[in-house]
């Protein structure tokens, strides 16, 4: 089980560096439209800017992260989910806004101060509201 | 330059970006980078599985490295700036020397800074290793979600001390198991750090060329 367990974290890891190393051949020759991040861009610029929320998001929880609950949603809503289902149901729900106010198409999404604030939104919701530094019963 | 090589560049460019073996490259970049979101799903509902947090939190303080080249891909998509020109060939040999210091120094971290402590001396012990914004002490073995379920199961743990483990602040409060598996891990302020500054270096470095 613990060698399985390896070779999954072995998988994820090459598996990401594959990512990295595609991503750095595409940037280093000179044919312009074959990254990921232009592909990636040209949505998050447009009307899906929940992207630009999202990444923010999932570099908060990855990297940063508070050790103690901001919500405890279990007793706020008097639930049996746990916290953390609790958690992901809060980012979901942040990303569909975001996808909805992209659809009204009520702000410049094209301007980087506009993705700055969307990113730094997503980096605070990934760190206070989606932290892996809380425990099972967090 | 000259009318005749941005002719000739402007050719070879749609050329490029009608051949096949780009396209088949970008449908291979994103294929990949959708089966590993698909399988991380999967392993969230698979027991006894990693998924990709876990695995960067268990590799953590390794992952200082891959923190500055997330850095470096959020400044690609969200804020690249443009220049006139081609990016000086130095830009990209000071990134991959950066990235490689900062890989170096995370892997060492994650060689060197791994410890046994036993429970009765934990309140000694733990605050000798952490230093206040820089580095901080991860407990590795026993599994918080193991305490918890030994607590659930045998009971071990007094109330005083549950309450206190729900507090987060347990690792001063220890003291009914022998052996603690903790690992000095970078603190998340050096991460957030880390990662402004790949972004900040590839707005500098990595700038978008305007060649047409």
């Amino acid at each position: 089980m613990y060698s399985a367990y390896l070779f999954v974290v072995l998988f994820i890891v090459l598996w990401i560096a594959s990512l990295f190393l595609l991503e750095l051949l595409a940037s280093l020759n000179d044919v312009p439209g074959d990254n990921v991040n232009v592909i990636i861009r040209q949505y998050a610029l447009g009307k899906y800017f929940f992207i630009t929320l999202f990444f923010g998001i999932t570099t908060g929880h990855l990297f940063l992260g508070t050790n103690t609950r901001v919500v405890d949603w279990s007793s706020l809503f008097n639930s049996v989910w746990s916290n953390r289902t609790w958690d992901l149901i809060f980012v979901i729900s942040a990303c569909l806004i975001a996808l909805l106010l992209g659809h009204l198409r009520l702000f410049k999404t094209k301007s980087k101060k506009f993705q700055l604030i969307v990113f730094s939104i997503g980096v605070s919701l990934g760190h206070f509201f989606w932290s892996m530094k809380i425990f099972a019963h967090g | 330059m000259d009318k005749q090589s941005n002719t000739i560049i402007k050719s070879a460019v749609i050329n490029a970006e009608q051949s096949k073996v780009v396209s088949n490259f970008k449908i291979v970049t994103l294929i990949l980078f959708i089966l590993i979101l698909l399988f991380d799903v999967a392993f969230v509902f698979w027991d006894g599985y990693p998924t990709i947090s876990h695995v960067i939190v268990y590799l953590r303080p390794a992952a200082l490295g891959l923190a500055f080249l997330i850095g470096l891909f959020i400044n690609n998509v969200f804020f690249q700036r443009s220049i006139k020109g081609d990016r000086p060939r130095r830009n990209i040999i000071v990134l991959l020397v950066a990235t490689l210091i900062l890989t170096s120094a995370g892997i060492y971290f994650y060689v060197q800074n791994l410890s046994y402590i036993n429970a009765t001396n934990f309140q000694e012990e733990i605050p000798k290793l952490q230093t206040p914004l820089l580095l901080d002490v991860d407990i590795l073995e026993p599994d918080p979600t193991t305490l918890d379920f030994i607590y659930e199961q045998e009971h071990l743990l007094g109330d005083l001390f549950y309450e206190d483990y729900i507090n987060h602040d347990f690792q001063t409060n220890m003291s009914w198991k022998a052996n603690y598996k903790v690992r000095r891990n970078f603190t998340t302020p050096v991460f957030l750090i880390v990662l402004i500054l790949g972004v900040y270096m590839g707005n500098r470095l990595w700038p978008k060329e305007k060649k047409l």
